[in-house]
C-alpha cells in the first residue's frame, strides 16, 4: 500500500506521523507483553475449554497442548471437586427452600439465597449471569495482573479466538449478538432453549455433530435436491451447484431455485442494471453540460477580452465531450456488428464444409434444413407402407414402367424410385414435356440418380444411418468405398440447384438433364383428386384395355412432341433475345 | 455419372511425418469484450469469475463461434472446459429447443461438470443442459430430454442409446465437441465416437479439445473434421510453472504407505487426491488408511453411480479432504482447492500423467505432485522428466509451504 500510493506531504507531518507510529507501536508492545504475560496461565486457559465453544477453544489451545499435558491430571482433580462441590450447593439450596431448618454448618446463607430467588428471579438471573461473566474473568485473570488494562479472551460467533479489555467486554459482545444476528445464526439459536449470552457461540448444530453425522445429513440434503430436480423442467446453476466451494467473480448472483423467485430477481437485476445505466448516462450528461457550460464562459471571457483589444470573436470551437459520450453506443454497435459478421462466417464455413466430404460422412444423406412432408410425399410414403394385396396389380405397374416414356410427364410422382428399377432404364424421357416445374424437379432427381446407382439411393432420415462403412475407421481401403463414393456422388446431384431464370442456354444443351425453366411451358395444376386417385387417364386404361392402349399413346406421343416443339422454338426465342441482348 | 465432381478429403499420404503446428491465421482477442459476445453471456463469464480470458480463450473461442472446426490444445487447468463453453453459448439460438450441440467426454464425473460450467457460464441467458450419463435412470433420462435441452453433455454410451432410441434427436445439432479428445479417440472410446457420429448431419462442426494430443489423433482429425483450426501446445511447454513436482524414492512397496501417513497432515493443508492404478488398489488403500485411523474417501469406476455422485459432491463441498482414486479421476476433473496430487503409482502413460498432475493448480493457483517411485520406477519417472523439459526433484522436507 506504501508503495502504491504517492502522496504530497510535508516533511513536519511526515516527522510527525512517525512519531506518532512508534509511540503506539510501544503502547501495542507493551499492551501485548503484559497480555501473554496473563495468557500463559494455564489455568484460565483450562477453564476456557469450558466456555460454550469447546471445540473452537481446543483447536486453539491444542498449540501449547504439551503444557496442558502436564497440567492435565491437576485439573481433573480440581474441576472434580468443583463439580462435586456445585452439587452440593445446588443440593442445599433446594433443601433449605423446602426445609426451614436452621443449617449452622456452612456458612452461606442458602436459605435467603432461594428466598432471592423466588423474589425476583429473572432480575437475579440476569444478575447472575453478569456475575458469573465477571467471576469467569477474575477466576482466570484475577492473579494475572493488577494493572486496570486487564485483557480478556473470548470467543467470537465465528469462532475466533479474540482479545479486548475487559472493560470492553460488555461492548464486545453485545457487538458479537449483533454480527450473530446478522449472519443468521440466531435463527439456530432460538430453537434451542438457552439464550442469553451464548448466542455468541455459533451455530450450535455442526458443533455437536460427529464429522459422518453431518455428511450424511448433506447427503440426504442432496437426495432431497436431486429428487426436486426430476420434475423440473429448467435446470440452472444453483441446482446442481450442491454446497460446491468455489470461489465466484464478484458479479456472482445466486439466484433462487425456485423458477418464480429466480425470474423476480432477475427482473430485479435487470433494473437495478438499468437504472445504473440511466444514472451513468445521467451523469455523464450532467458533466457534459457543465463542461459546456464551463466553456462557453471561458469563451465568452475570451470574447469579451479579444473585444477589448479590437478583435473579432473566436470562432466557435467544436464540442470536444461527444467522443466520449459515442463510445458505449459505439461499442454496442460493434458488438452487434461483430456477432453479424460471426454469423455470416458461419454461414460460408458451413457451405464451404458441404462442398467436402469427409469419410466419416460417406453414406450419409445431405444435410438439408428440415422440411415438412408435402402431400406428395406423405402419400408415397403411405403407398409404401401399403400392404401389397390392396395395392393397384402388379401389371399395372410394370406397364406403366413400360410407357413411362410418354407418361412420366403426366404423373411423375407416382412412380417411386423402386420401381423405375426395372428393366426399362428411362433413357430418353422427353423430360422438356414436363408441365410443372415443381413436378419435374422432384422426378428428375431419382432419374439421374438411377442412371449411376441400382440400389436404392435414398436413406430414410428415421433409419438409423447405414452402417456400411465402419471399416472407415480403420482401414483407407475398403470396397464400400466405392460404392459410397458413388452416392455421395448422386447425392451431390441431387442437391444440385439449376437456376431455373437466368440460364435457359447451359440448360437445353444439357441433354442429360434438360430442365424446363419455370412457368415457361404450359402449367397446368394437377386437379385436386389427383393425389388419391391419380389423373383418370391414366387410371382409365388399365391393363385390359391395352388395345386402346397403343391409340392413346400414340396421340399423346403427338402431342408431346408438338409441345417440345413448341418449347424449343421457344427457348430459341429466348437464346436470340438473349443473345441480341448481349 | 463420374464426371461428378467431388473434393472428397481423404488423406492418402502418410501422415506419421507431418509435423502439426499451430494454424497461422489464429487471431489473439484480448479481452472477452472484444470477442463479440452476446451481453448475458458475458455477464455469466464475469460471474463465473474469468476477468481476463486465458491464452487458449483468447485464440480458439472465436474461430469456434465462426463455425470452423476446431482442434484446441492448452495447459491442464486454463479454462479449455469454459472456452468451447462459451463459445457453445454463443452460438446457441435459445429460442429453439432443441438440441443444438452434443459434448462427449469420457467420465460421467465430467460429463456432469461441463454441464455446470455450461448452466453457470449461461445462467442469465436461460439456457437448457442436460448431462446424458450412464449409471442414472433412463426413464428420468428420456423424460429430460424430451423437455428440449439447447446442449446434451454426456458419455458416449449413454447418448447413443438415446440417439438410438430417437429420444436425442440429432437434426439440429450443428456442433460436436470431444473433451480430452485423445481420450475419445483412443481405442476404448473411438468406436463409440463413431457410431454417434454417423448419427450426426454431415459436415456437422467439430470441436476437439485436451491438454494432450499425441501424434497419431492429430493425423485421423481429417477423417471427421474439414480444414480445422490448430491451437497447439509443444509438448516442453505442457507442464505448467505452478505445479512443482517431485518424488519420493521408496525401497519396497510397502514403505509407500508409511510414506503416505507421514504426509497426512500435508494432504489436509487443502484437498489432496491419491491415484492408484486399480480399482482394487484403491480399495486396499483406503481400507488400511481407515485402519490407521485416516479420514479418507474413495471413488472409482466400479461403485454404483449414486456413490460416485455423492463423493463427488462431498469433495467439491470440502466435506471430504483426501481422495483416493483411480484414473477415472484423472482428466479434466476441476476442483479449485486441490493443491496437492500424489501419484501413488505412476501412471501407466505420459499423457496420464500430465493430466493427473494437472488436478492441482486450477487456474492459476498453486499446486505440488508427489511420485511415490520404487527404484525400477525411477527410469520411468525420468522418461517423463525427459519427453516434458521439466523437472522432478525429490521432496524436500519444507513440502507443505509450497501448498
Amino acid at each position: 500500500m506504501k508503495s502504491s500510493k504517492v502522496i504530497d506531504v510535508s516533511q513536519a507531518s511526515l516527522v510527525s506521523l512517525k512519531a506518532e507510529l512508534s509511540r503506539k507501536q510501544e503502547e501495542v508492545n507493551k499492551a501485548k507483553t503484559e497480555a501473554q504475560a496473563s495468557f500463559i496461565h494455564p489455568v484460565p486457559r483450562q477453564k476456557k475449554e469450558q466456555e460454550p465453544h469447546p471445540k473452537l477453544v481446543k483447536d486453539v489451545s491444542e498449540e501449547d497442548s504439551e503444557k496442558r499435558h502436564e497440567d492435565e491430571e491437576l485439573h481433573r482433580k480440581s474441576r472434580a471437586t468443583l463439580e462435586a462441590k456445585a452439587r452440593l450447593y445446588d443440593k442445599l439450596m433446594q433443601a433449605s427452600s423446602s426445609r426451614d431448618d436452621d443449617d449452622n454448618e456452612y456458612l452461606v446463607n442458602f436459605e435467603q439465597k432461594a428466598l432471592e430467588n423466588d423474589n425476583a428471579e429473572k432480575q437475579v438471573r440476569d444478575e447472575e449471569k453478569e456475575e458469573d461473566d465477571i467471576q469467569h474473568n477474575s477466576d482466570e485473570y484475577g492473579s494475572a495482573s493488577d494493572s486496570e488494562e486487564e485483557w480478556v479472551d473470548y470467543t467470537d460467533c465465528l469462532g475466533r479466538t479474540r482479545r479486548c479489555l475487559k472493560c470492553d467486554l460488555e461492548f464486545v459482545k453485545d457487538k458479537d449478538i449483533q454480527l450473530a444476528t446478522s449472519l443468521g445464526f440466531c435463527v439456530d439459536k432460538k430453537g434451542d432453549e438457552d439464550g442469553g449470552k451464548q448466542e455468541t457461540t455459533g451455530p450450535l448444530k455442526p458443533d455437536l455433530m460427529s464429522n459422518d453425522m453431518r455428511r450424511e445429513q448433506l447427503r440426504q440434503k442432496w437426495e432431497e435436491q436431486e429428487e426436486l430436480l426430476k420434475d423440473k423442467k429448467d435446470i440452472h446453476y444453483q441446482d446442481v451447484l450442491f454446497d460446491e466451494a468455489r470461489s465466484h467473480g464478484v458479479g456472482y448472483f445466486a439466484f433462487a431455485q425456485d423458477e418464480e423467485e429466480r425470474r423476480r430477481q432477475q427482473e430485479a437485476l435487470a433494473k437495478l442494471r438499468e437504472d445504473t445505466h440511466r444514472q451513468q448516462d445521467a451523469a455523464k450528461e450532467v458533466r457534459r453540460r457543465r463542461q459546456a457550460a464551463l466553456s462557453a464562459r471561458v469563451r465568452a471571457a475570451r470574447n469579451r477580452q479579444r473585444a477589448r483589444l479590437g478583435l473579432p470573436p473566436e470562432p466557435a470551437a467544436p464540442e470536444p465531450n461527444d467522443v466520449d459520450d459515442d463510445t458505449k453506443e459505439d461499442e454496442e454497435a460493434k458488438r452487434v456488428a461483430e456477432m453479424e459478421a460471426d454469423r455470416l462466417a458461419k454461414e460460408e464455413e458451413i457451405i464451404k464444409k458441404a462442398q467436402t466430404v469427409r469419410p466419416w460422412d460417406f453414406g450419409k444423406e445431405k444435410r438439408k434444413p428440415f422440411q415438412e412432408m408435402s402431400q406428395e410425399d406423405w402419400v408415397k410414403k403411405k403407398r409404401k407402407e401399403r400392404n401389397d394385396e390392396f395395392a393397384p396389380p402388379r401389371m399395372y405397374e410394370e406397364n406403366k414402367a413400360s410407357s413411362s416414356k410418354s407418361r412420366a410427364s403426366k404423373s411423375p410422382d407416382r412412380e417411386s424410385p423402386e420401381v423405375e428399377i426395372g428393366p426399362v432404364l428411362p433413357m430418353h424421357k422427353p423430360k422438356s414435356l414436363f408441365f410443372s416445374s415443381k413436378d419435374q424437379r422432384r422426378s428428375s432427381k431419382p432419374e439421374s440418380s438411377l442412371v449411376s446407382l441400382p440400389d436404392n439411393v435414398y436413406i430414410d432420415v428415421s433409419k438409423p444411418p447405414p452402417s456400411v462403412n465402419k471399416a472407415f475407421m480403420y482401414s483407407k481401403e475398403s470396397g464400400n468405398r466405392e460404392r459410397s463414393t458413388k452416392k455421395e456422388a448422386v447425392q451431390q446431384k441431387y442437391k444440385k440447384i439449376v437456376n431455373e431464370v437466368t440460364n435457359p442456354i447451359e440448360i437445353s444443351s444439357d441433354e442429360e438433364t434438360v430442365e424446363q425453366p419455370r412457368g415457361k411451358g404450359t402449367e397446368i395444376p394437377p386437379p385436386p383428386t389427383y393425389e388419391y386417385y391419380g389423373h383418370s387417364a391414366g387410371r382409365g386404361k388399365g391393363p385390359k384395355k391395352s388395345a386402346k392402349m397403343d391409340e392413346i399413346e400414340k396421340s399423346i406421343s403427338v402431342g408431346l412432341k408438338f409441345l417440345r416443339k413448341q418449347q424449343e422454338e421457344r427457348a430459341k426465342k429466348k437464346d436470340k433475345g438473349l443473345l441480341d441482348i448481349i | 455419372m463420374e464426371d461428378v465432381r467431388i473434393r472428397r478429403v481423404v488423406q492418402t499420404e502418410d501422415l506419421s511425418n507431418v509435423e502439426f503446428e499451430t494454424s497461422e491465421d489464429v487471431e489473439v482477442i484480448a479481452t472477452f469484450d472484444n470477442m463479440g459476445l452476446r451481453e448475458e453471456l458475458l455477464r455469466g463469464i464475469y460471474a463465473y469469475g474469468f476477468e481476463k480470458p486465458s491464452a487458449i480463450q483468447q485464440r480458439a473461442i472465436k474461430p469456434i463461434v465462426k463455425g470452423r472446426d476446431v482442434i484446441a490444445q492448452a495447459q491442464s487447468g486454463t479454462g479449455k472446459t469454459a472456452t468451447f463453453s462459451i463459445a457453445i453459448l454463443q452460438s446457441l439460438d435459445t429460442t429453439v429447443r432443441e438440441s443444438q450441440v452434443l459434448c462427449l467426454s469420457p467420465t460421467r464425473e465430467l460429463a456432469v461438470q461441463i454441464q455446470k460450467v455450461i448452466l453457470a457460464l449461461g445462467d442469465f441467458m436461460s439456457v437448457q443442459c442436460h448431462a446424458c450419463i450412464g449409471g442414472t435412470n433412463l426413464g428420468e433420462d428420456i423424460r429430460k430430454l424430451d423437455y428440449g435441452q439447447h446442449v446434451v453433455s454426456g458419455t458416449p454410451g449413454r447418448v447413443f442409446d438415446m440417439i438410438r432410441r430417437r429420444v436425442l434427436r440429432t437434426r439440429s445439432i450443428k456442433m460436436l465437441v470431444l473433451d480430452e479428445a485423445d481420450e475419445m479417440l483412443n481405442k476404448g472410446f473411438k468406436e463409440q465416437i463413431y457410431d454417434v457420429y454417423r448419427y450426426l448431419p454431415p459436415a456437422t462442426q467439430v470441436v476437439l479439445i485436451s491438454a494432450t494430443l499425441p501424434h497419431e489423433i492429430l493425423e485421423m482429425t481429417s477423417k471427421f473434421m474439414t480444414d480445422p483450426i490448430r491451437i497447439l501446445v509443444k509438448r516442453d511447454e505442457l507442464t505448467l510453472e505452478g505445479i512443482k513436482q517431485f518424488f519420493v524414492a521408496v525401497e519396497r512397496e510397502e514403505w509407500k504407505f508409511d510414506t503416505l501417513c507421514d504426509l497426512y497432515d500435508t494432504l489436509t493443508i487443502t484437498q489432496a487426491v491419491i491415484f492408484c492404478n486399480t480399482k482394487r488398489k484403491v480399495d486396499w488403500l483406503t481400507e488400511k488408511m481407515r485402519e490407521a485411523n485416516f479420514t479418507v474417501s474413495s471413488m472409482h469406476g466400479d461403485m454404483p453411480q449414486k456413490e460416485r455422485d455423492a463423493i463427488m459432491k462431498e469433495f467439491r463441498s470440502g466435506q471430504s479432504r483426501v481422495l483416493i482414486t483411480t484414473d477415472v479421476w484423472a482428466r479434466g476433473i476441476d476442483v479449485q482447492q486441490v493443491s496437492l496430487v500424489i501419484n501413488y503409482d505412476l501412471p501407466n502413460n505420459r499423457e496420464l500423467y500430465i493430466h493427473r498432475i494437472g488436478r492441482s493448480g486450477r487456474f492459476g493457483r498453486k499446486g505440488v505432485a508427489i511420485n511415490f517411485v520404487k527404484s525400477d520406477d525411477i527410469r520411468i519417472l525420468r522418461d517423463i522428466e525427459q519427453y516434458y523439459s521439466t523437472q522432478i526433484d525429490e521432496m524436500p522436507m519444507n513440502v507443505a509451504d509450497l501448498i
